[in-house]
């Protein structure tokens, strides 16, 4: 039996003139591990919402939904809340109470099981996930990663039989993504529940779909297995095959990738591809193995830095370890500088240090030569240094995208003040900013209703009104789209340009290896190493691009699919 | 180290607040407000040297605030039944203006009229005179009446008569105008109202009528001359008397804690002879007494009143025999209506700290009623 | 190792009322020595040695000094008189005493409040007082979660602001006043909004449908009934002997105390029982203590259960131990880390 089917398919809003998601024809088997993917704004969260009538929105909808043959919208509230779960985006938000025993009980006490049941069922959920150690833990000690975890055991705890998860792994470091997929991939293999997920990280979900579905402006456009969907775009020529995993890219652009057929020897993961590759050459060596010159970026000249860190130690508190153990950097002017590593490593630590909201207790830092502590924060924050924090929202302050922009610079009326010195009109600043951030179509918008991807563009917007020659980000791509994080990089290119220095912190290796100009490995509080990034990771084993991994034992230099791309053309020819 | 240095700092803060505050007042009037505090502010209506009682009698707060704390008598004329009464009062103890009914009512023959002449030792005659004043007067005034008869008299006392106990005290002495020949004209001093008093009159030696002291509790002394001038005697030493001799009828509602602490005979401390110097007050005369003494006295000073309060003498505190319970006190024969610091007291006084169970009715105050 | 602490949250909640109310109504002099002894010994277990030391000492001498200094300003009455102040009330030796009392007093209720925070946890008081209406034992939780998040995000976006040039704690107060009402404004929508968040997901997981059960980790044994059994004994012979006027005592105006000269059998009895309850805690981690020991001693060579093991009994019989066994130290070292990096 089919646990879920959809037929023609159609919601409008209510005040839209178009349905947001339309003629939508979809089967999903009993025990498979469904993958649905898209841009941002496509309708993947509206159409996943709508198998959980709790969470539908409110609309027109046409055409039908059934759950195991049953009307969707016929399930009586508790089977619903029973047999489907759903776990959302935001970790934090998910959490109710504030004990991790509690919230592993609240979905089994909402269903009215007595306590011997619910002990049961908690206590099993709990070893079966591993969290056992921390059922007596509150949940403000747990990490991102682990709260989401604690999401999913809550949902699980309910042994529901369909699980739905919504971009879950997108505010996650990728150690965290990995743990949680692999949770989620090991609840479908042992136990047979039904997954339906959306992800923009492809690589690690890709090979473990039986069935992909591919959505762009509110249909669909591509379903089948994750080879037949690959193929079925790269036939489309659709940019929604940037998504698609390295060696499925790489693969399409040495083989053409020109037929339904391919879709049987498309390689998906890292292993694949890397037979594949040999398998590719015969087993010899190619002939070369450094990426064109063409592709090689030219190397930044070593000006006068603009920020030196040296010899710098921080902590927290007096009682608590270093954090930043002897910190020796250089930042030169209108570079984009890339910080990686791991959690806990130092690396969000060192940016407050840069901006001087945290002070080392040794060492120094200085900006232009003058040192960052002996500036006031107007000095430091009014046309030197510019923050984009982690979440854009903690700087949205007005209920429209105009007004906000507005607000930073001191509101609407024209005139100078402490946050506006400069002699344009404030009407071009502001709408010159907003084409440059490509959110001049949002003006009139809330900025809560904007999508991740606009909600950054916004913030960065409001950062950059204060015309910063500095510009630290933290996590800039964090749950952003492959489409987002292109834009994002266009707009960085630009600044760039307009002489901005870029200094930011990321786990996302892939946007680093593309669009970096140096990237530094930051571990247990030090900077390990810093290089360019063809340099950087392709002398890392372990922390570089799935591209890096899959061509190193043949190419040298390779950190991106189009890398590979070229040195198996420039071998091919 | 920060944190304890920090609450230690708290600590030490609150120590001073504390300190400021005990060593000036009682916090708890500073909020409730200075309602009696008025003697010096609040509208004045001067008054001529003599006024004709109004209608409804009262004369107000503002005419009393222009003679207050002044050495000047004013004096208020008033007709009743025939009599013509006047009362004259001195602006010098008067602390706290409050407004007094004056009218009276003029009693020349009652039943009780007759039951209080045979009680004062039989005397030939009297007059009644029921005033109607309740809350206390605002110093010791005097009261003149015409009679409008001519009586063979020369000694009288002015009395209050206890219908219950069937007995009468003696408020002041009587004194006759010798100047005036076509009738009796007396004048003696009015220490409380609200209820009927009787002047007794007779002729000195066998006909002279007399009484108990009603002025001072238990023992008896002689009424002071003081009574008759608002300069005092003369003398530096005035009369101190602590007494507690309600509580003995009312040992039912006494704090049993408190029982050793109540003398057999009602006396804390004996009518006392104490020297003071110039500017003394009412309580420092008590304080001195209490320390010389070794008796215990816990008083605060209570800004709102502008004067000390007593809190308990020889551990009998207010409220220990019942809620109506207190130290109140009395000079010559008058409550003031005025805290003990604001008197200041002057040769001859004689000075009666009592303990009253019931807002002042048992010891001969019924301002409060 | 407070032993007491994995008692039924009944017998906890019991025992610091009793002592608490007791402490507060009763000011008998032998009682009060008794309970500050048990509260100040109490503490070294709740606390641990050198927090106890520093908190009894530190703050609590400050306090009881306080009171001993205070009282003999306000209050005036005692036959012992030793002085003068300068406005001419007396010093009385029963106001110093009376004073050193309320400070004991004080002093006492503190330390005990100080170890019930220990060991009332929220998820004790929730089960606690969630038992009588269910639907407040979730509302504590939310509230006890939304608490720490509310503060966390409030200082993410005052940082978030001071990097914008937007800092409450420079400039001058209009500045500052301005800053902090932008910052209270973009908490409060942030809040909102990521509410409608929480509303999802706990509809999603049932919220709202009827019958809704409150789940417990706790469960009432043998050795509560035993504990609860005894204390009850020992708390119920002290209220007798109290009403029979054995805790009798009189500070004003001069010092009188019941059942010290001569001591009765009735006072003997309420001030043995009185004390035994004071210190039920301690002798429960005495005996708790002593037991481990003798344990250990002949577990040399059995063989222990897996911590898989353990853990899976523990959630099920719920006989749960503090927090502190359960993570290992390098769990410990790492959770100042994690409380960092979330």
């Amino acid at each position: 039996m089919d646990m879920i089917t959809v037929e023609q398919f159609n919601f409008a809003y209510p005040e839209a003139s178009k349905p947001t998601i339309s003629d939508i024809n979809l089967t999903i088997k009993e025990g498979s591990f469904n993958v649905l993917c898209g841009k941002s704004g496509c309708g993947k969260t509206t159409l996943l919402r709508q198998f959980k009538t709790v969470l539908a929105p409110h609309g027109k909808t046409t055409g039908s939904i059934k759950y195991k043959d049953q009307p969707i919208g016929e399930l009586d509230h508790r089977t619903q809340a029973e047999a489907i779960g759903y776990v959302l985006q935001n970790p934090d938000n998910q959490i109710v109470t504030d004990k991790v025993w509690h919230e592993l009980a609240f979905g089994l006490e909402s269903l009215g099981f007595d306590n011997a049941t619910i002990r049961l069922r908690v206590a099993e959920m709990a070893s079966y996930f591993g969290i056992q150690a921390w059922f007596y833990r509150d949940v403000a000690e747990l990490s991102g990663g682990q709260k989401q975890l604690l999401n999913l055991a809550s949902v699980m705890a309910m042994h529901p039989e369909v699980l739905i998860l919504d971009e879950p792994t997108s505010q996650l470091d990728p150690i965290a993504a990995s743990d949680f997929l692999e949770t989620v991939k090991k609840i479908n293999r042992d136990l047979g529940t039904t997954i339906i997920m959306t992800e923009h990280r492809l690589e690690d979900i890709f090979p473990a779909a039986d069935q992909v579905i591919v959505m762009d402006a509110g249909k669909i456009i591509a379903i089948g297995n994750p080879r037949e969907v690959g193929v079925r775009l790269n036939l489309d020529h659709h940019d929604m095959f940037e998504a698609m995993p390295a060696p499925m890219k790489i693969f399409a652009g040495v083989d053409g990738m020109n037929s339904e057929s391919a879709a049987d020897i498309c390689p998906l993961t890292v292993r694949e591809g890397r037979q594949w590759l040999t398998g590719h050459y015969a087993g010899q060596k190619p002939q070369y193995v450094k990426v064109s010159a063409a592709r090689q970026k030219p190397p930044v000249e070593h000006k006068t830095p603009i920020i030196t860190v040296k010899d710098v130690w921080f902590r927290y508190d007096k009682s608590l370890p270093d954090v930043v153990r002897d910190l020796s950097l250089n930042i030169y002017p209108g570079e984009i500088f890339a910080i990686v590593g791991g959690n806990g490593t130092g690396k969000t630590t060192t940016l407050s240090l840069i901006s001087g909201v945290n002070k080392p207790y040794r060492g120094k830092i200085n900006i232009d030569g003058k040192p960052v502590g002996r500036m006031s924060g107007i000095e430091r924050f009014r046309g030197l240094i510019g923050v984009l924090p982690q979440n854009p929202q903690s700087l949205f302050v007005k209920k429209t995208v105009e007004l906000d922009l507005y607000e930073v610079i001191g509101g609407t009326k024209e005139r100078k003040s402490d946050e506006y010195q400069k002699d344009m009109p404030k009407k071009t600043a502001v709408a010159g900013m907003a084409k440059l951030m490509h959110i001049d179509h949002l003006m009139d918008r809330h900025p809560y209703d904007l999508s991740g991807g606009e909600q950054q563009r916004l913030a960065l917007a409001k950062i950059m009104l204060l015309n910063p020659r500095i510009l630290l980000m933290d996590e800039p791509t964090k749950g952003l789209d492959n489409h987002f994080k292109k834009e994002l990089a266009g707009i960085l290119y630009k600044l760039k340009q307009h002489g901005v220095t870029i200094i930011m912190v990321s786990h996302d290796v892939e946007f680093c290896a593309d669009y970096a100009d140096r990237c530094g490995l930051f571990f247990e509080g030090n900077l390990v190493t810093e290089n360019t990034p063809r340099a950087f990771f392709a002398d890392n084993s372990f922390y570089t691009t799935s591209a890096n991994r899959l061509s190193r034992h043949l190419f040298d230099d390779a950190i991106t699919a189009d890398d590979v791309i070229d040195c198996c053309l420039q071998n091919d020819r | 180290m920060k944190k304890v240095l920090r609450s230690l700092l708290l600590c030490l803060t609150l120590v001073v607040v504390l300190g400021v505050v005990t060593a000036c007042s009682d916090p708890l009037s500073m909020l409730t407000g200075a309602n009696n505090a008025n003697a010096n502010n609040g509208e004045v209506i001067e008054l001529a040297d003599n006024t004709e009682i109004p209608e409804d009698g009262v004369i107000k707060a503002a005419q009393f605030r222009s003679i207050a704390g002044k050495d000047r008598t004013v004096t208020f004329t008033g007709k009743s039944n025939g009599v013509e009464y006047i009362w004259s009062f001195n602006g010098k103890n008067i602390k706290n203006p409050q407004d007094q009914n004056l009218k009276i009512d003029v009693v020349t023959a009652s039943e009780d009229l007759n039951k209080v002449k045979t009680l004062a030792n039989s005397a030939p005659e009297g007059i009644g005179v029921t005033i109607k004043q309740t809350s206390g007067f605002v110093t010791v005034p005097r009261l003149t009446l015409k009679t409008g008869k001519k009586w063979d008299v020369n000694a009288g006392i002015f009395l209050k008569y206890i219908k219950k106990d069937n007995k009468v005290t003696k408020i002041s002495t009587v004194t006759f105008d010798k100047q005036v020949q076509d009738q009796t004209v007396m004048t003696f001093n009015v220490t409380q109202g609200g209820d009927t008093y009787y002047a007794v009159c007779g002729k000195s030696g066998s006909s002279e009528p007399t009484a108990q002291d009603g002025n001072t509790t238990g023992g008896s002394s002689s009424s002071s001359t003081s009574e008759s001038s608002s300069n005092g005697d003369g003398s530096n030493t005035v009369t101190i008397s602590i007494s507690c001799a309600t509580v003995l009828n009312n040992m039912d509602k006494l704090n049993n804690s408190k029982k050793e602490f109540i003398p057999a005979d009602g006396w804390i401390l004996q009518p006392t002879q104490v020297t003071f110097t110039e500017g003394q007050n009412i309580h420092d005369i008590l304080q001195k007494v209490c320390q010389e003494k070794g008796i215990q006295m816990d008083s605060e000073f209570t800004p709102a009143y502008n004067s000390a309060y007593v809190r308990g003498i020889n551990q009998l505190y207010e409220y220990d025999c019942g809620d109506l319970s207190g130290w109140m006190f009395k000079v010559n024969g008058w409550f003031p209506n005025y805290g003990a610091s604001q008197y200041n007291v002057k040769g001859g006084d004689v000075i009666d700290w009592v303990y009253t169970c019931d807002l002042g009715k048992d010891v001969g105050d019924n301002s409060q009623y | 190792m407070d032993q007491f602490s994995t008692y039924h949250p009944a017998i906890n909640f019991f025992y610091f009322a009793g002592v608490i109310l007791m402490a507060m109504f009763f000011n008998h002099p032998v009682m009060m020595a008794e309970a500050l002894f048990a509260a100040v010994l109490y503490s070294f277990f709740t606390l641990g040695t050198e927090k106890a030391l520093r908190f009894n000492l530190l703050a609590m001498v400050p306090i009881l000094l306080i009171a001993v200094l205070f009282n003999p300003m306000f209050n005036h009455y005692g036959v012992h008189i030793l002085g003068y102040f300068p406005n001419g009330n007396p010093i009385t030796l029963e106001s110093i005493i009376y004073g050193f009392v309320m400070g004991v007093m004080l002093v006492t209720v503190i330390i005990w409040f100080s170890s019930y925070n220990k060991v009332m946890t929220s998820d004790k008081f929730v089960y606690l007082f969630g038992r009588m209406i269910p639907a407040l034992s979730l509302i504590l939780s939310m509230v006890l979660r939304f608490v720490p998040r509310f503060k966390k995000q409030l200082e993410v976006i005052s940082n978030g602001q001071k990097c914008i040039g937007r800092d409450v704690s420079s400039g001058n107060l209009i500045e500052r006043a301005k800053h902090g009402v932008r910052i209270i404004s973009i908490m409060i929508t942030w809040a909102l909004e990521n509410a409608i968040e929480t509303a999802d997901s706990m509809r999603a997981r049932g919220y709202g449908l009827k019958g809704r059960t409150a789940f417990s980790i706790f469960r009432f044994d043998n050795r509560d009934a035993i504990a609860a059994i005894l204390m009850g004994l020992a708390f119920g012979i002290t209220c007798i002997g109290l009403a029979l006027g054995a805790g009798a005592v009189q500070y004003n105006p001069y010092f009188k105390a019941a059942g010290i000269n001569p001591v009765t059998p009735l006072s003997l009895l309420t001030f043995i029982c009185y004390f035994l309850f004071c210190l039920s805690p301690v002798i429960i981690d005495i005996m708790g203590d002593y037991r481990w020991r003798r344990l250990r001693n002949s577990q040399e060579t059995g063989i222990s259960m897996t911590g898989a093991d353990e853990s899976l009994r523990n959630a099920m019989f719920g006989t749960p131990t503090s927090d502190e066994n359960n993570i290992t130290d390098a769990e410990r070292m790492s959770k100042g880390k994690i409380k960092l990096w979330t």
